[in-house]
């Protein structure tokens, strides 16, 4: 909890007075029994009407006073802890993105978003109720006790002891239940993300009839969260009347020692009513004791999770002092020597490989699944850094490009990629501004117009979550448009025309056709028949470069890319008699 | 104009759904909810309802023992009656010693018949949701059903488990303690008819207040988690394209307006307890002059003044406690509201009752059209015939309809008019787990569950075979590679992890499939991200498996397509042409267009 005190800091000005506020209006409770007391054994007993007249005023404005004071700290306290939660939420947000893919992964989506919205929220919960509930109980009770020490000092002890008693008994409960809630958390968590993956792949589940199977796996989950509920509502249940057995007990005591006291003439009636309703106002004010533990536990839990978020920093790889600079002469990307391994993987996904793509050439990339296409995408983007050699972009190494700059020499459309929940124009735009003549242009040449055409509302029409009213050919074709808008130098698909039919490929390969000597073109593939007109072609196996060179060297040198060949070409052989 | 794009109805913002619910009623909501439970287990509440009556009962004579020791102190100074303080001290400690064990016993209960009733709403919510057909669940976002079972369900769980007891505690002390007063002094109980009233105008006022500005902060608490989620999930996509400052700004946004709802809300619930508590003082003071008043004409005794006043402590500090609940008892009633409305949800109809013994597998659509929304037809009139052991491809453009054909064939969504039979038989007619259970299915979107590779592949399989599993690995090709991996088979996975490419995903959901020996096999685009030669090398495990099984293949794959024995053609929802592929080749129509594409230079 102490680390987030940054974000605490400037708010600490208003959640001090927001205590003091709430003091002040505690005070009064506090100050309630003294003047009736005084009514009793003053007012009354020498019958001074104008005594007690004036100590009913004094109650009307102390109530008055109060209230006033309670109801401004309670706009403090509500208002500062959302003030703390936004800022806490915002900085946290932002921190996320800095974060680069490798150390934003050991966390699943789940928890990066349950962190930056649920365990906020129990943060914030915990200052509003600190400030509305931990002075008051303080108050009360320390408060209580020091009046009665006032009246009479012997009864302090009693008191006191009550009050150390009720304490030790709360500690106990939060220790021995702290761990129990932890568990009902982790519980909860897991079928919460039960859920998620139901509702993600509810198709998959129908499909295979598997649904038995997956309400069991949540009953599971939910019956951890049911048996240590059990065990920790059994432990409170036992404990938490205690707390007022203790106080009963405690003023079983009072009234003993006050009775002696009394008969002794060492204390008036009057001081013995007002005792007796303090009595009263530190028990209640113990009653808050196990809920304010509660609290915290929940809220170090979740600070805990933030914690570990923010001590979770990508620092951004160093810079290398040569390769500083892009030149214009430079061929468009370098790939010298590069290794790179995951970390969750043993073996590298991509091992020593070199290569070198001149300007406004178009250069395809083959290779069996899994043999590290994807990654070398990834890495020329930047968004994973190789552990060995380098990649320069423009002859400036990628590591020296800041983030968006490289965005700007580099446009990449993903194999897997995001639809937002927004507008058609909006998943097209980005945030890039809108023109609308390469809005339209981008349109064309992604192959969207036929679609875009057919829609009432034209590009203002809003996609569901994760384009789920889209088909897949269409959202792939989104995802294109992307890069067709951008105005970046170098221009990478990766595997964007799987969901495509042939003819809609065709006139997509046409464009990409139209954009050599004008962009640098890398396209992924499986389909030879797309890059057969490549300046080179780069065959990938395992993770290594099994040839480069064209189409037609590549067929005379290259065993790999002559199997795939072959294995595209028998289908053609087969059908074509007839065609 | 036909379009192929659902239009939003509301259903793609996460609060959309909750505005359809009447903000009054709440309490009608949650006894809606909670009625089946509360019977179910009505023994053991109503013992509940019973130990807290008589533990509150018996706590509540304590001000009056205490009244009377005060009043045998009273006597005053060297005439303080201590046998009989001594007797009232003793029968403190036995009532509170008795009433300590009552409410170990009612705490006890209660815990155990809370939280069973809560796992089984957990269940039965659970049950529900994967129940509810298609349509409902993808015009929903997933945050907002998650958060449906999770934080609703907890937002309940706390309020019965803690909340209830206090209310019902309340209420008790709250009578109990009226009655009391009204013993001691009817005069001052009077006061109360002046300050009960205020009490209630002004809760009410504020509950209701209070309520709604609750609902908005719930909706923008959504939305915001919505945007997170989203953005957290396309971290990729938002990298690449820089889109970081954007989305942060967005997500300012949202949470400063989050900000201020959240402060209206809270601050307007907050505002009880100070009113709750102005009210306490006034009482108090109206008792202190009242009481002085009487007890000046010999009325009544410092003792009883004493009493009175203790319960009339007793008699206001529930009600602020039951105010200072309202604000979670508020979010636990739209909650309920929430709950509710998800419950109202009808379930996928699934009348058939009787399975035949034997599939076949002839599969018939009969003049099928169907529209996802009115008015927007996505499949017009298709009708079409694959014999037992037939091997059918669809073919046809992105958003043709292709995908929507097999839906139906699957009862995801039910036709709009036309019936789809199967042996004869019309699906609607076959209980719906054993319809789904005839099928093995791949589709498009490769979906992994988060467990390991091996279990993601025996998903379907029941009882794990690790032999099974690996061959099938072995039949996609997968098996040297997931070998590779440190954990091997036991490599846990994740929707969004590096460990598999894209490739590798559509290979396992083809393992999960074979795992199964169904009468019939669809197949949409399953391999399109696969490279040539492996594909090659499944589809012959794949031809092998589904000899003499009905099946149908979605794909643009002309190596796919070729081996089939009949193509169905689909443009823009209509069934344009169907035959074989030398059949349609030599009609020389859109097939044969679509065909030539292929070949064609770029």
């Amino acid at each position: 909890m102490k680390k987030l005190y940054p974000y605490f800091a400037p708010s600490v000005p208003w959640i001090l007075l927001g205590m003091l506020l709430k003091a002040l209006g505690s005070v009064a409770d506090i100050a309630l029994p003294m003047l009736l007391s005084q009514i009793v054994d003053t007012g009354i007993a020498r019958h001074d009407m104008a005594l007690i007249r004036l100590d009913c005023i004094g109650m009307a404005v102390i109530a008055l006073i109060s209230f006033g004071a309670t109801l401004w700290s309670h706009y403090l306290a509500t208002h500062t802890s959302q003030k703390v939660g936004q800022r806490l939420r915002d900085q946290l947000y932002a921190h996320l993105q800095t974060l680069s893919l490798e150390d934003a992964g050991r966390f699943s989506t789940a928890t990066l978003t349950t962190r930056v919205t649920y365990d906020v929220e129990q943060i914030m919960n915990f200052v509003s109720k600190i400030m509305r509930m931990l002075v008051r109980t303080l108050l009360l009770g320390v408060g209580g006790v020091v009046m009665c020490m006032f009246i009479d000092s012997h009864l302090t002890l009693t008191l006191l002891v009550m009050m150390l008693i009720i304490l030790l008994s709360s500690s106990f409960i939060y220790r021995l239940t702290h761990r129990l809630y932890r568990r009902v958390q982790e519980g909860l968590d897991l079928s919460s993300n039960i859920v998620r993956e139901s509702v993600s792949g509810i198709k998959t589940i129908k499909a295979f009839d598997q649904l038995t199977r997956e309400e069991e796996r949540f009953g599971e989950q939910s019956a951890i969260v049911r048996d240590n509920e059990v065990k920790a509502g059994t432990i409170s249940a036992i404990l938490s009347p205690s707390i007022t057995l203790c106080s009963n007990i405690g003023l079983c005591a009072l009234l003993l020692v006050a009775g002696v006291r009394i008969h002794g003439g060492y204390m008036e009636l009057g001081q013995l009513i007002a005792i007796v309703s303090y009595l009263n106002m530190v028990v209640h004010s113990m009653n808050n004791i196990p809920r304010l533990f509660l609290n915290f536990s929940r809220a170090s839990a979740s600070a805990g999770r933030i914690n570990e978020l923010l001590e979770t920093s990508s620092t951004p790889p160093e810079k290398r002092p040569d390769a500083a600079k892009t030149c214009p002469e430079a061929p468009a990307v370098t790939f010298q020597n590069v290794s790179f391994t995951y970390a969750a993987a043993s073996a590298p996904t991509l091992r020593d490989v070199s290569f070198t793509i001149r300007r406004g050439t178009t250069v395809g990339i083959v290779g069996e699944t899994g043999s590290g296409k994807s990654t070398l995408v990834h890495l020329l983007a930047g968004l994973y850094q190789p552990q060995q050699g380098r990649i320069l972009v423009n002859g400036k190494d990628v590591v020296n490009f800041a983030a968006d700059e490289l965005r700007r020499s580099v446009s990449v459309a993903q194999q897997q990629y995001s639809i937002f929940t927004d507008t058609v124009r909006k998943n097209i735009l980005l945030d890039e501004k809108e023109e609308p003549e390469r809005l339209q242009k981008a349109i064309r040449q992604a192959q969207l117009q036929g679609f875009v055409g057919t829609l009432e509302k034209g590009l203002e029409t809003e996609i569901y979550q994760a384009g789920s009213n889209l088909s897949g050919g269409q959202r792939q074709r989104l995802n294109v448009a992307r890069v067709f808008y951008s105005d970046a130098d170098i221009l990478v698909f990766d595997d964007v025309t799987s969901a495509l039919d042939y003819k809609t490929n065709l006139h997509l390969q046409r464009e990409l056709r139209a954009l050599q000597h004008q962009k640098t073109v890398i396209m992924v593939t499986q389909r030879l028949s797309a890059i057969e007109n490549a300046d080179q072609i780069l065959v990938l196996d395992r993770g290594r470069i099994a040839g480069a060179g064209t189409h037609r060297e590549l067929l005379e040198s290259c065993a790999v890319y002559q199997d795939i060949y072959r294995s595209q070409e028998e289908v053609k052989r087969v059908e074509e008699p007839c065609a | 104009m036909k379009s192929p794009v659902r239009e939003i109805k509301g259903g793609g913002r996460p609060s959309a759904p909750e505005q359809k619910v009447p903000l009054r009623g709440g309490m009608r909501a949650l006894i809606k909810l909670m009625l089946p439970y509360i019977l179910a287990y009505k023994l053991q509440l109503l013992l509940v309802a019973i130990l807290v009556i008589t533990s509150n009962l018996l706590l509540l004579c304590i001000p009056t023992y205490t009244g009377r020791v005060v009043d045998a102190i009273g006597l005053g100074q060297g005439q303080v009656d201590f046998p009989a303080i001594y007797r009232l001290i003793g029968m403190i400690l036995l009532v509170s010693l008795t009433g300590w064990l009552l409410e170990v016993a009612r705490n006890t209960l209660m815990t155990h018949t809370t939280q069973r009733i809560i796992f089984e709403l957990r269940q039965s919510v659970f049950h529900h949701l994967l129940h509810l057909p298609l349509s409902f669940l993808e015009s929903n976002t997933k945050g907002d059903l998650i958060s449906r079972i999770s934080m609703d369900i907890d937002q309940i769980s706390e309020t019965i488990t803690s909340d209830v007891i206090a209310v019902l505690t309340g209420v008790v002390t709250i009578t109990g303690a009226l009655v009391m007063m009204v013993r001691l002094s009817p005069a001052m109980s009077a006061i109360f008819l002046l300050i009960i009233p205020l009490i209630i105008l002004t809760a009410r006022f504020i509950s209701r207040r209070s309520r709604r500005l609750y609902r908005q902060k719930k909706i923008q608490f959504a939305l915001l988690s919505a945007h997170a989620e989203e953005m957290i999930t396309a971290q990729k996509t938002v990298k690449l394209f820089g889109l970081e400052e954007d989305n942060l700004q967005a997500y300012r946004r949202l949470s400063a307006s989050y900000r201020k709802a959240g402060q209206e809300a809270d601050f307007s619930s907050s505002q009880m307890m100070p009113s709750m508590h102005a009210f306490n003082n006034l009482s108090f003071l109206l008792i202190s002059i009242l009481g002085c008043f009487l007890f000046l004409n010999g009325k009544i005794s410092i003792g009883s003044i004493s009493s009175f006043i203790i319960y009339s402590k007793k008699f206001t500090s529930p009600i602020t406690e039951i105010a200072n609940l309202y604000g979670t008892f508020q979010s636990a009633l739209s909650s309920c509201d929430r709950i509710n409305f998800l419950l109202s949800q009808p379930e996928e109809k699934d009348l058939g009752r009787s399975e035949p013994d034997k599939l076949l597998g002839d599969v018939r659509f009969e003049d099928v059209s169907f529209a996802y929304e009115p008015g927007v037809p996505v499949l017009e009139h298709i009708s079409f015939h694959a014999a037992p052991g037939e091997k059918i491809a669809i073919v046809g453009e992105t958003g043709s309809g292709k995908t929507t054909l097999m839906n139906l064939l699957l009862r995801f969504y039910d036709c709009g008019s036309g019936r789809i039979t199967i042996d004869g038989v019309d699906i609607r007619e076959l209980p719906l787990r054993y319809l789904r259970r005839s099928f093995a299915l791949v589709l498009q979107e490769n979906f992994i569950f988060e467990m390991s590779i091996g279990e993601n592949i025996g998903y379907a399989a029941g009882q794990q075979q690790e032999g099974r599993i690996r061959q099938a690995a072995r039949e996609v090709e997968m098996d040297s590679y997931i070998s590779s991996l440190p954990e091997g088979y036991r490599t846990p996975l994740s929707g969004d992890s590096d460990k598999l490419s894209q490739g590798q995903r559509q290979l396992l959901t083809i393992a999960r499939a074979l795992m199964v020996h169904p009468q019939l096999f669809i197949f949409d685009e399953a391999t399109s991200s696969v490279d040539t030669r492996t594909e090659q090398r499944v589809k012959e495990v794949m031809d092998r498996v589904m000899q003499g099984k009905t099946s149908f293949v979605i794909a643009h794959r002309l190596s796919t397509i070729l081996s089939a024995d009949r193509i169905l053609v689909i443009q823009d929802g209509r069934l344009i042409e169907q035959g074989t592929h030398r059949q349609l080749i030599e009609r020389r129509g859109v097939y044969y267009e679509m065909y030539q594409s292929q070949f064609a230079s770029i």
